[in-house]
């Protein structure tokens, strides 16, 4: 199974991405420059944190135009796995992709450290490994990671069970619904504000998220397996 | 040439948390008076047409795609001649002002009061 880690200037959780794909699952990993115009290779493709053109105008607001981000659309509606993360998620809104956006924290404070969040929906490539309703710990680093959608959207965000992930206890930015991370209504296409790539060891103070890299590979390869033998 | 002036602000019944920091910091110093402050972007362009059609139109694809996030922000613009060299313009003549909510051009009267904000 192939990996993108996409790089806008600015990324800076590139990485991190990079590494946690190498440690959890060791597969085949590749930096991919925002200027790329071919993903036919990448069965998945990360959209990494940072600050992607200096967060000007928004977050995630000029970078949904750089050219690899038409490639992104195409692999989405493909059915590949595409798995946007803080600014990957801020990016992800913005072109459509995921609906809703991302607004400024409600304390307007940049905030850094370890959330507790509930998987709400344990039967996405992303999360399959996970029990539903299962507590993990990950830490968050946004100042922007305040979801909002309106109450039609949310309404069929939840209609299709689209709420991935949900903060537990407090809420550390004011998103709607206590809303931590969502996907698109086919479920490959995942956006979250907390970083897994950053809770793959003990050493980093968690490991929880580990399991969303191993999901993806173990989804991956029963759907592959499965049109093999077919 | 046209010069465009769009506002960008977050949409009413939307959080906006910088605009509740400004009002509570006014609200300190001794300014009771102000019950709502929404903060917003402010972006001028500089157009190389004088048709004023063909920058409405534009203009308003520039704010749906880029300049706006939608979801979350309204937008309204002006448009105004430029001095052109050696002739003169009349500027009441040639402003006009676009809502986000609306796309009928509203005439050089309108006060922002009376702008609606509109939904998407």
């Amino acid at each position: 199974m192939n990996f993108a880690v996409l790089v806008f200037p600015g990324s800076n959780c590139d990485i991190d991405c990079y590494k946690a794909v190498e440690d959890t699952i060791g597969q085949p990993v590749d930096y991919v420059w925002h200027t790329a115009t071919d993903l036919s290779p990448y069965d998945c493709i990360i959209v990494p944190g940072g600050f992607s053109y200096g967060d000007y105008l928004r977050c995630g607001a000029i970078a949904r135009f750089a050219p690899v981000m038409n490639e992104v659309v195409k692999a989405a509606e493909a059915g590949k796995f595409v798995f946007g993360i803080c600014n990957g998620f801020q990016i992800l809104t913005e072109s459509g992709l995921l609906p809703g956006a991302l607004l400024r924290n409600k304390t307007m404070k940049f905030r850094c450290h370890p959330v507790t969040l509930r998987v709400e929906n344990n039967h996405t490539p992303f999360t399959s490994q996970y029990a539903q309703g299962e507590t993990i710990d990950i830490p968050i680093a946004h100042g922007d990671g305040n979801y909002y959608c309106d109450a039609e959207t949310l309404e069929r965000l939840k209609a299709n069970n689209q709420i991935v992930f949900r903060y537990t206890g407090e809420n550390p930015n004011g998103s709607v619904d206590d809303i931590a991370g969502v996907c698109n209504e086919n479920g490959n296409v995942l956006g979250m504000m907390p970083h897994p790539e950053r809770a793959v060891h003990r050493l980093l103070g968690s490991e929880d998220g580990r399991r969303m890299f191993t999901s993806i590979l173990q989804t991956w390869r029963e759907r592959h397996g499965a049109a093999a033998i077919g | 040439m046209i010069k465009a002036t769009v506002y960008v602000t977050i949409k009413q019944g939307v959080l906006d948390p910088q605009g509740n920091a400004v009002q509570g910091a006014l609200h300190s110093m001794g300014f009771q008076e102000v019950s709502k402050a929404r903060v917003g972007k402010y972006i001028e362009l500089e157009l190389g047409t004088d048709d004023f059609a063909e920058a409405e139109n534009r203009v308003k694809a520039m704010c749906d795609k880029l300049l706006a996030n939608t979801v979350i922000e309204d937008y309204r613009f002006e448009l105004e001649a430029t001095a052109q060299q050696g002739g003169s313009v009349n500027p009441a003549a040639l402003k006009q002002q676009v809502s986000s909510g609306s796309s009928a051009a509203l005439s050089e009267q309108v006060s922002e009061g009376n702008l609606e904000e509109g939904g998407q």
